[in-house]
């Protein structure tokens, strides 16, 4: 795949062109919400943005709902909270009451003031579409959009292979925290595509304070990407032979979960060092095992961490992030495993501030007119191969090449595409 | 007075951080030092802690604190180059009685400011909870909780130490 035209950096900076991504990519893709199990019981209720649009995602008797949280008669806020549980969300301004399902229930005066026939039904929260896979909550409000399935493609196996290796599924830990951050959201969503090349500088402090260890034998890199905007980078061990990567699992889960895997899915898994990708356009996720952060947290113990993206204007956005954790590890493993993403990748540790910086420092050399004719470069690996011979059969555009921008790519054309700018 | 001396020492602490003489402040702590920043949460209800039980932005040992100090002093921290002008006004200094042993527990607020010149700097409020025990005629830190007062800070809010 070759780029003819890069995003104008005018795509970072213009207000317009953040109203039309609103519309055409946060208004028209299969977008993560959240995980089931934030919301196990029935009434449960979590609080987060599609893009510009605050939503509820809440459990009713009838499972998992996301609807718009803005009163259908003048918009206010009916949830304020980030969590709870509750039967009813009632509006503050008039009093209108909604149930945890969305449907209008009540309405003050009702009766007298509208009449007897006025229909609750056509009054509920806005509903959008849902789909799960894995646990993972996708929302849609286009309803002509494709089913989850068809819009995660070949990435479906990926998720698959990330999401379902424990057979007793995987939770969210805690909840979600957030950050604000400078930076158009844009480049955020490519770095964690498959940024291979800023690791040995933007992360070089990382590598030197010794958190991934000794890696034995030779690593590799490789990028899949799908022509739907998703992609997925991973490290992988490239000598047969070698010991078998740390998973930083516990025993009693890893064993019997890779004797069941899909033997593709296992050597997958069973050769990768870490794994980060985009779930197009604004879902971010990281699995890895690091092994020391402190006398207090040394030995392996893998993370699996998500995050969503969400513009707050062209140059900041909000990260929410997740972590995720096998349900049936003990607990003293989970809480582990969220010590070690805290150290590595949380909103306050200092690796992540390495990526933040470079963000905010893209946003400060935006420039204007010299700056508009100075478009950002994506050559690299334009010459490697498109294919080769990962250590496992899997589907998408596969690139055993670490040092190419085929993600960047392949997230820049497909955001062109749909906002009708060819690439 | 109590109060008096564990004003100095926190001041004398403040003033160790704000000048990045990292090596001086780990002396001041306990080997067992835990520093936490619970994540706030509005609630629906306001007799709960909005400080959530699981949720960190932070959750750093003495021997992670020798990591990130070693990691500023390399070339390489790009975070932190140009280096931020830190100053912390720690103030409200509550020494809350405690039933036994040597172990003082202590209330403060605090506002940090943090510039990365050129740009403006940016500030934070928050709650302390310290734990703080007597040592060799001083007094050394034994936990730190933060409770800050934003539930979606800005990294540069977040690029401190409270």
């Amino acid at each position: 795949m070759t780029i003819t035209k890069a995003v104008p950096r005018s795509f970072y900076k213009d207000p317009a062109v953040l109203d039309r991504e609103l519309t055409e990519i946060f208004g028209r893709n299969w977008l993560y919400v959240g995980h089931e199990s934030e919301v196990p019981a029935v009434g449960d209720y979590v609080t987060r943005s599609m893009g510009g649009d605050p939503v509820i995602m809440a459990r009713g008797q009838e499972g998992i709902r996301v609807m718009l949280n803005s009163c259908t008669h003048r918009g206010t806020q009916v949830c304020k909270v980030a969590h709870g549980n509750t039967t009813t969300f009632r509006c503050g301004y008039h009093g209108w009451v909604f149930g945890n399902d969305g449907e209008l229930r009540g309405v003050p005066g009702r009766r007298a003031l509208y009449g007897p026939d006025f229909d609750l039904s056509r009054l509920g929260l806005r509903q959008a579409r849902v789909e799960t896979r894995h646990g993972l909550v996708f929302a849609t409000w286009d309803p002509d959009a494709p089913d989850l399935t068809a819009f995660l493609g070949d990435f479906g196996w990926y998720l698959d292979a990330f999401f379902g290796l424990f057979p007793g599924g995987m939770e969210v830990h805690g909840g979600i925290h957030r950050v604000n951050v400078r930076g158009n959201w844009k480049i955020h969503a490519e770095n964690f595509s498959g940024d291979g090349y800023h690791l040995q500088v933007a992360h070089r402090t990382m590598f030197e304070l010794g958190v991934m260890g000794d890696q034995a034998g030779t690593v590799e890199g490789f990028v899949v990407n799908d022509p739907s905007g998703h992609c997925l980078r991973s490290q992988y061990l490239a000598d047969e032979g070698v010991p078998e990567t740390v998973f930083g699992y516990e025993d009693h889960l890893l064993e019997p979960a890779l004797a069941a895997a899909d033997p593709e899915v296992r050597r997958f898994r069973e050769k990768t060092t870490v794994i980060h990708g985009l779930v197009y356009p604004n879902l971010l996720l990281i699995t890895t095992a690091p092994q020391y952060f402190g006398e207090d947290a040394s030995g392996p113990v893998a993370f699996t961490q998500l995050r969503v993206l969400t513009p707050i204007d062209q140059h900041h956005h909000e990260v929410a992030y997740w972590s995720l954790v096998p349900r049936d590890a003990s607990p003293e493993w989970k809480a582990k495993s969220y010590l070690y993403v805290t150290r590595q990748h949380g909103a306050a540790s200092y690796f992540e501030a390495d990526d933040l910086e470079n963000f905010r420092r893209i946003d400060a050399g935006l420039g204007a007119v010299a700056g508009e004719r100075t478009p950002y470069n994506y050559e690299l690996g334009l010459d490697a191969a498109e294919s080769g011979a990962p250590p496992w059969n899997g589907p998408g555009r596969i690139t055993r090449q670490d040092f190419t921008e085929a993600n960047q790519r392949t997230f820049v054309g497909r955001y062109l595409e749909q906002m009708g700018e060819r690439a | 007075m109590i109060r008096l001396e564990i004003e100095d020492f926190l001041f004398h602490e403040a003033a160790l951080l704000d000048a990045g003489r990292y090596a001086e402040w780990l002396d001041l702590l306990h080997e067992d030092f835990l520093y936490r920043v619970p994540v706030p949460l509005a609630r629906e209800d306001p007799t709960q802690s909005p400080y959530d039980d699981v949720l960190e932005f932070a959750n750093e040992s003495k021997s992670f604190l020798e990591m990130r100090f070693r990691r500023i002093s390399s070339d390489f921290a790009w975070a932190e180059r140009p280096a931020a002008m830190v100053r912390h006004f720690v103030s409200n200094v509550r020494v809350i009685p405690q039933d036994e042993g040597d172990e003082l527990e202590v209330h403060t607020n605090v506002l940090v400011t943090r510039a990365r010149l050129p740009e403006q700097p940016v500030w934070a409020t928050a709650g302390r909870r310290d734990r703080i025990v007597r040592h060799d005629g001083g007094f050394l830190l034994r936990e730190r909780v933060v409770h800050l007062d934003a539930e979606v800070p800005t990294e540069s809010q977040l690029g401190v130490i409270f």
